[in-house]
């Protein structure tokens, strides 16, 4: 009894003394990384570059319900569908559009936030690494957070400039202008330009110099019209020349097909094969492109089905048309289903091309303008082409075999109108539905290289070299050259129209030149009523407004 | 164990413990030493004794033994009996009787040689001195008459005095229940009592068997309280303490307990989600934090239920539960008690004769309440304005064409119904002997929501023993085990009511349609439902073990508590592969397996002792740790080519995937708590307890929360002595502060995510990694202060009683994750700073309204109402205006509720005629016009304000029951009063409204220019949020029972039986459309995370219990 006494006693003494050693209470976390346990080594760092490039591909499923925002409410292309997204009425732009809260934090939480934490731990003198990896991982970061506040400062003009990691809560950012952000992407694209390499042979989706460059060519642009300092053009014709004349890498314009010559197509077609977009496949022209693999962990982005979605968004709705018979059309691996969204404007689908019909880029490997039947249910139409003709209202309606007008309308703008073939691809993981394809994203192209190198030399008032550049591109796709006094700024837009309609985000192009109202209210039927001038800027998210307690963050002129 | 350490001071002050042990010792005899002389003379009619605490039976025996009369007495409510302290000399008897009684809660008659001591209502012997009543002459002998007392359970109750009327004739029943009389006067009433219990009066007419069920008396002050880490009677508490009265809900069939607290005990707010086999939302006054957890703790049998739910618990093996609603009764629990404590006891064995119950139901449920989408006509009539509002026309998809033609038709949510049976069968068997006790049952449950693939099921196994293994030792044991399953893939309820009524769910075949509607964003609700293949099996252990032990000095005990929750989850999926047409996928599944493990200690040493008659002290020292670990495992691949061996093989396929986690935290804590009453008028408690926990940054671990408490039981004191009206009577006053610390472990540390990207084609996969969190070292304890005073009363011989709580809470240094400006990196930071308040007002009231012969109608309400306030943020004042800043970013907003809407003031619509849109440019007739607050002539973001808030004004439950004879009905309505939430479905034109079902609400045309909504395609450019009244009515409960009667059963030897019908949520009266306003979901999908709400069930069952 003695014995169990004092050991109950002893027990209960415990409640008396809380002398537990405090280290019960310390927590190291078992199944993660801290930063400071993370980047210590070359492997952490690269991991850290890794992270960068998935959020760079992030920017493609970003803006609301990712709808293509940078297209949309343009001169290229309309809301196809009834309701008034996608910028179809202008005055649902405003500081709580959802796209317009994506964008910047996109730009803010997943881009320049890593990029600092990247470089900032570099510069840790603690941290050992060779002066390789170091140059290595420095230029991608600045890279990256240079192209990032270059795109920040198009859409949205001066935005906050954030170099550090911050590491509390901090309530009073104030926006720079915006030629002081445009300076420093300027100079971090400058030093990442220095450090980055040049490219081997093999495309696998980094970043290497001539990437640097060629946004250098494009910043200095915009850091000319906004300063008005000429000279700015011809550091935008040094950046872009660097490229052009392979002074950064073997790029090439690609005058003679390559790849799988068995395809029916041209050489413009070859550009955009899924398979064909890589250095390995003989294209020389890509520079810098978002990787997508089907069924392969990290293959894609946070979308639904995570694939380049580019399908989805470009193509028409076409699978609700029905045949006389009423046969609808079915989506295929070959045509992957569209939901009509990106409606072409009759810019692209006739203004653009009136110039030259014969342009390669107009041709059937290249737009689609003629439909096929391809439902095998119904045996009188499969396989035919879809005729048209406008009825006594005014509709346009499929004909019967028979020459008479079917009672079908078809919805030109959601349904039946151009399809934008480089879009074309294998079926992201095999669904056809969603309409994605396992295409690599190009983002930078040599084509547009010369563009940009055309609209300095346009800028500086040089029309002859302007026009030998855009002649390179408009030889190679058989059309009529352009003499220099036809180069206009209209021109340069025309031109990137029919190059790089579907890559470049025209919105940005646009809003860059200054001419978005303009174009918009000329080109954009359903968008041009509603857009003002003031929607050359996006607004700054009222949500960052509100958070922003210690100072005022200045709202764009014409946004409440 | 590894973790858990002795504090090495222990080992250094041994011999400081023999001295203290040694002195205690030493008190232990001198204080003990108590006189008992107990003078025998053989039938005398007078008594000497010299007593002093002694207990009341050994007072009667020795009053027996002297005078030669028989004392009948109830043992168990001897329990209650005060230690008597007596001196007298050759007193007589009945001065004696007077005198010894006086200080007892009981009564006493007189009857020929015959003392009948009863108990069973609280008389207070100084106002209503007993009546010595002598019986008339007994009549002509009657045929004997028998019975049996239950419960609203069906369980015997042992113990019940039972006594006719007027006579000393008065017998107990037996342990199963049963009474026997022989020979009742036939004009005369049987009186029924129990403590605890309402008395019970019945005329005996010619009835030869009267069985009764008595209602226990809830706020009986002599209730047994759990308190945590200990039990106190009722009229001990100084706090708010509120015990739920689970026999009002046991004929309801709720499988999972949280629906006995929904509605029924002020201040406790349940939202249930529809979910089956879910916990749903419980709050006790209202959300006292922003951001941190606002759940309360749940504590099984006296130790912390860390990392299980209610829904793991059987509702029948629930013996009682009780909730610790204000700081000072919290306290106790310290850190993990801001948001209130709900104490649940199961049951153990209480009769010596084994008891056998089986408690059984099946049924069937079905939506309580939907929001209402637009049935075949008004979709067409939809679409015809949604065309002239668009300006042209809008061809239906292919799939609605053909149906349109066809005059083929179908209701979304009937597609998506499956049969939805309820059944339950609890067996359990109970018992106890000399030394052991014993509890076992064993439970099958199972709920179909009528949503397709929404199942859930229970197997469960408890065992409650006890082993006195010597008079100072004993063991238990509380273990349950449950086996959950939830497989099934649940329809997607927000793809439901897009579906329009000429949606085509089926191919020909009967094969889903992925697409039913051709419209990408319209998924099949069913097709997953259908095809995919789906395990969510849940396994709990729970296992509470115990060591008592009576230390040698007069109330002291220790206990030893170790509490020990594993819980492991599997939840595979597989996705078969789909080839129809265009849609093409192959296989497809994932394996995920969870392990979480929660180990308590506790040392727990109580000290109860009365002094001096009058002087009751306890104390209670506690110390503990706690440990939480789990590990997570998932597998997943794609491209499996062959269905046959579904998740099982998913080595098969491709793409492999491995995620895997872990994580851990720890808690110590240390408690004191000390209590003194006083003759049982005066009682003050106090509680102090320090607590550490894991997740907060260095040198923040640790916060201390003390409390106290008083209370005045005035009908104990002379000048209420004698109140007819006022049995009983008893005010209290507490303060207290304890704790938040629910935020997840690694809280203050950044931390870093993980991501891939392949470079370059036919590449394997880079590893990326980010941070994604800001980190916070100095992350600390957020901390609540409260004050309570409450009121309980007993009124008109307990036809009337409850209690009244009015309370005030604060609470600072929150833990809020503040949205800050996301140029830093992060939108959201988690920090503790700010204050907000809570003030309260809460009333129970339980009445007796009409008693006569055998009707009885009862009310029972509980009302309560919390109003919540912000009172300091950041404390910045950036605008310079002396006031400081509200947090819009983040919604909050100084001197208003949490859960503030914040937004444009709605101001009418626009209508045909008005031509000046300057205030906001681009308007037109049909769109909502807003206010313009600051009066500069257009609407800007400076024209928000707050418009509205969600929390509810007052929230009340109202139960009434009605017995008549055998049969029995309760009904029981749930009210909420105010509050309004955003119901963005009203606002049809924002999501392509013109090819997919819309909520019915009315929208302006321009023959219909309403003031109230805008047009059909309104395109809501400021994403204003369409605020509604979530108020409502329901009619939750309602049940009916029949007992059969004892002289039945008796022939075929059954204790009792009983069959019921109940119906819950029956009926619902609101002015919400979006789902259900308990919940208030307001867009396509019901809310929740991840849309986890569902509807509501309407459900009805039938039933019975059995007792052997």
């Amino acid at each position: 009894m003695k014995a169990i006494t004092k050991i109950i006693m002893s027990l209960a003494a415990v409640v008396l003394f809380n002398g537990c050693s405090s280290s019960f209470l310390d927590e190291i976390p078992l199944d993660r990384f801290s930063p400071e346990n993370f980047l210590v080594d070359e492997a952490g760092f690269e991991a850290a570059t890794v992270a960068l490039y998935q959020a760079a591909r992030e920017e493609h499923s970003t803006g609301g319900a990712n709808f293509d925002y940078m297209n949309l409410g343009t001169d290229l292309i309309e809301w196809g569908r009834y309701d008034s997204r996608g910028f179809k009425d202008y005055h649902l732009l405003t500081s709580q559009e959802d796209a317009v809260n994506k964008y910047w934090s996109w730009a803010y939480e997943d881009m320049i936030r890593q990029c600092n934490l990247i470089l900032d731990k570099l510069n840790d003198p603690a941290i050992e690494l060779n002066e390789d990896a170091r140059h290595r991982f420095e230029a991608q970061a600045k890279f990256f957070r240079g192209y990032t506040y270059n795109i920040l400062a198009t859409l949205y003009g001066g935005v906050p400039i954030v170099t550090e990691v911050i590491s509390e809560p901090k309530f009073d950012f104030q926006r720079a202008s915006k030629e002081e952000v445009l300076q420093f992407v300027r100079q971090d694209l400058e030093e990442a330009g220095a450090l980055l390499p040049v490219v081997g042979n093999v495309s696998d989706g980094r970043i290497y110099k001539a990437a640097a460059y060629h946004t250098l060519s494009e910043v200095y642009l915009s850091l000319g019209l906004e300063t008005n300092d000429a000279s700015y053009y011809d550091l935008a014709i040094d950046a872009a020349s660097k490229v052009i004349n392979k002074e950064v890498g073997d790029y090439r314009i690609m005058t003679e097909r390559f790849g799988d010559l068995a395809r029916p197509g041209d050489v413009f077609s070859d550009l955009f094969q899924t398979d064909q977009r890589s250095r390995e496949s003989g294209n020389m022209e890509v520079i810098w492109s978002w990787q997508f693999e089907s069924f392969t962990l990290g293959g894609g982005t946070s979308l639904n089905a995570k694939g380049n979605n580019s399908p989805r968004l470009w193509f028409p709705q076409w699978e609700k048309i029905r045949s006389p018979n009423g046969a609808f059309n079915l989506s295929t691996d070959s045509m992957l289903r569209g939901i009509g969204v990106n409606s072409l404007l009759n810019y692209v689908k006739y203004d653009i091309w009136r110039l030259d019909p014969n342009d390669m880029r107009n041709s059937p490997n290249n737009i689609r303008r003629v439909y096929y039947y391809n439902n095998p249910d119904d045996p009188e139409y499969f396989g035919k082409p879809m005729k048209t003709a406008l009825n006594n209202k005014g509709e346009k309606v499929l004909v019967k075999n028979d020459g008479s007008l079917s009672d079908v309308v078809l919805d030109t703008l959601m349904q039946y109108y151009p399809w934008i073939r480089k879009v074309d691809g294998i079926p992201f993981e095999d669904n056809v539905v969603a309409g994605q394809s396992e295409n690599d994203f190009i983002k930078m192209r040599l084509a547009e290289t010369y563009l940009l190198r055309a609209e300095a030399y346009f800028r500086k008032g040089n029309l002859g070299e302007a026009a030998a550049d855009i002649n390179v591109l408009r030889n190679r796709a058989h059309a009529t050259p352009i003499a220099p006094q036809d180069v206009t700024v209209d021109f340069i837009l025309d031109e990137r129209a029919r190059e790089l309609i579907a890559e470049e985000p025209r919105r940005r192009t646009l809003s860059r030149m200054g001419l978005l109202y303009e174009r918009v209210k000329k080109y954009n039927p359903s968008s041009g009523p509603t857009v003002q001038p003031h929607n050359e800027l996006w607004p700054i998210p009222q949500s960052v407004i509100d958070a922003n307690t210690g100072a005022e963050m200045i709202q764009n002129p014409g946004y409440n | 164990m590894e973790g858990f350490c002795l504090p090495p001071e222990l080992y250094t002050q041994k011999s400081i413990l023999r001295q203290i042990f040694m002195v205690i010792k030493v008190s232990y005899v001198l204080l003990f030493i108590t006189c008992l002389q107990l003078q025998a003379r053989t039938y005398s009619q007078t008594i000497t004794m010299n007593t002093k605490q002694t207990s009341l039976e050994r007072v009667f025996q020795a009053v027996e033994q002297q005078t030669g009369y028989v004392i009948l007495y109830n043992y168990k409510e001897l329990q209650r009996a005060k230690p008597v302290t007596i001196s007298a000399s050759n007193q007589e008897i009945t001065k004696f009787l007077d005198r010894l009684f006086a200080d007892q809660p009981f009564t006493y008659n007189i009857e020929d040689k015959t003392i009948l001591v009863s108990g069973g209502k609280r008389v207070k012997p100084k106002w209503a001195k007993p009546t010595v009543r002598i019986s008339p002459p007994v009549e002509a002998k009657q045929a004997p008459l028998t019975g049996s007392v239950k419960d609203a359970g069906g369980a015997p109750i042992e113990g019940v005095t039972v006594t006719v009327n007027g006579t000393t004739t008065a017998t107990k029943t037996g342990s199963d229940g049963r009474y026997h009389i022989d020979a009742p006067p036939s004009d005369g009433t049987l009186v029924f009592s129990m403590l605890g219990y309402n008395t019970v009066e019945q005329t005996i007419g010619n009835r030869q068997t009267i069985d009764i069920v008595m209602i226990p008396s809830v706020s009986d002050l002599e209730e047994v309280i759990v308190v945590g880490y200990g039990t106190a009677q009722k009229r001990d508490l100084t706090g708010a303490v509120a015990r739920v009265n689970l026999d009002q809900n046991r004929q309801q069939p709720n499988i999972n307990p949280v629906q006995n607290l929904r509605g029924t005990v002020a201040g406790v707010n349940i939202t249930d989600n529809g979910r089956p086999g879910s916990d749903g939302t419980i709050r006790i006054r209202g959300a006292n934090s922003i951001s941190a957890s606002n759940d309360p703790l749940i504590v099984l049998d006296g130790i912390i239920y860390a990392g299980g739910s209610l829904s793991d618990i059987n509702s029948t093996d629930i013996e009682s539960i009780d909730i610790l609603k204000d700081a000072s009764a919290s306290a106790i629990y310290g850190s993990l008690a801001a948001n209130g404590v709900i104490l649940i006891t199961t049951k153990k064995g209480t009769t010596e004769k084994p008891r056998i119950a089986l408690n059984s139901y099946v049924g069937f449920s079905d939506f309580a309440h939907i929001p209402k989408y637009l049935d075949a006509e008004k979709y067409l009539q939809v679409r015809k304005d949604a065309e002239i509002a668009d300006g042209g026309a809008i061809p239906f998809n292919p799939l609605e064409q053909a149906n349109i033609e066809a005059g083929r038709t179908i209701d979304p949510f009937e597609e998506i119904r499956q049969n939805s049976p309820i059944h339950s069968n609890e067996l359990s068997v109970s018992g106890k002997s000399k030394a052991f006790t014993y509890y076992l049952s064993g439970a099958y449950s199972g709920v179909k929501s009528p949503v397709m693939g929404d199942n859930f099921s229970r197997l469960g196994a408890r065992v409650n023993l006890n082993v006195k293994v010597t008079d100072w030792l004993s063991i238990g044991t509380n273990s349950g085990y449950t086996a959950k399953d939830n497989s099934g893939v649940r329809a997607d309820l927000a793809m439901t009511t897009f579906l329009s009524p000429y949606a085509d769910l089926y191919y020909e075949d009967g094969v889903p349609r992925p697409l039913p509607m051709n419209v990408g964003q319209v998924r099949s609700p069913i097709l997953n439902a259908l095809l995919s293949d789906n395990l969510d099996k849940t396994n709990t252990l729970f296992s509470n073990n115990y060591l008592d032990v009576k230390l040698p000095l007069e109330g002291l005990t220790f206990r030893l508590n170790t509490g020990y929750t594993q819980r492991n989850k599997k939840v595979f999926d597989y996705k078969p592969t789909f080839n129809r047409g265009e849609f093409f996928n192959l296989g497809s599944g994932k394996q995920a397996y969870t392990e979480s493990r929660n180990l308590t200690v506790e040392n727990i040493l109580r000290y109860d002792r009365t002094f001096a008659e009058d002087h009751a002290f306890n104390l209670t020292l506690m110390y503990g740790a706690y440990k939480s670990a789990d590990n997570k495992a998932e597998l997943s691949s794609d491209n499996i080519f062959n269905d046959a061996l579904g998740y099982n093989a998913l080595e098969i396929g491709e793409n492999f995937n491995i995620n895997t986690d872990a994580g851990e935290d720890q808690q110590v804590s240390t408690m004191g708590r000390a209590g003194y009453r006083y003759k049982g008028k005066y009682i003050v408690d106090a509680t102090i307890r320090r607590d550490g926990f894991s997740a907060f940054g260095k040198g923040r671990k640790y916060g201390l929360f003390p409390s106290a408490g008083v209370s005045w039981v005035l009908s104990e004191e002379d000048f209420l002595a004698g109140n007819s009206y006022i049995n009983s009577l008893k005010v209290r006053l507490s303060w207290g502060r304890n704790g938040n610390r629910g935020v997840s472990r690694y809280s203050s540390l950044s931390s870093v995510a993980q991501t891939n990207y392949v470079f370059g084609n036919g590449a394997a996969p880079s590893v990326g990694l980010y941070t994604n969190s800001m980190g916070n070292p100095n992350l600390g304890w957020e901390t609540t202060t409260s004050t309570n005073f409450g009121v309980d009363f007993e009124l008109f011989s307990n036809r009337v009683n409850g209690s009244v709580e009015l309370y005030h809470s604060n609470t600072y240094n929150l833990l809020l994750r503040q949205r800050i400006p996301n140029m830093s990196g992060f939108t959201t930071f988690l920090r503790n700073i700010g204050e907000t308040e809570n003030r309260g007002f809460e009333v129970t009231l339980n009445t007796v309204n009409v008693q006569k012969g055998s009707f009885s109608w009862d009310t029972r309400v509980a009302f309560s109402l919390n109003r919540n306030k912000i009172l300091k943020l950041t404390g910045n004042d950036l605008d310079g205006d002396g006031v400081e800043d509200d947090d819009i970013a983040s919604g909050w907003f100084i001197g208003y509720p949490l859960a503030s809407n914040f937004d444009y003031v709605f101001d009418g619509i626009y209508q045909e005629g008005d031509d000046d849109f300057s205030l906001l440019p681009g308007s037109k007739p049909g769109d909502v016009k807003f206010r313009d607050i600051n009066g500069d002539g257009k609407i800007t973001t400076a024209d928000r304000s707050v418009v509205s808030n969600s929390q509810p004004n007052f929230l009340a439950g109202i139960t009434n029951t009605f017995s008549y004879g055998q049969f029995s009905l309760m009904v029981m309505f749930n009210i909420r009063q105010g509050g309004e939430s955003a119901n963005q479905a009203i606002n049809i034109g924002r999501n392509f409204y013109y090819e997919s079902n819309t909520l019915d609400v009315p929208y302006w045309t321009a023959e219909n220019p309403i003031n109230d909504y805008p047009a059909i395609n309104y395109g809501n450019p400021l994403n204003y949020g369409f605020y509604q009244s979530r108020s409502f009515v329901r009619l939750q409960d309602v049940s009916l029972s029949y007992n059969f009667s004892s002289s039945l059963l008796e022939k075929i030897r059954i204790q009792n039986l009983r069959l019921f019908v109940s119906g819950k949520n029956l009926a619902t009266w609101t002015n919400w459309t979006g789902w259900d306003p308990e919940f208030g979901g307001g867009g396509r999908g019901p809310g929740g995370t991840n849309n986890s709400n569902g509807p509501i069930l309407k459900s009805y069952t039938f039933g019975l219990n059995f007792q052997l």
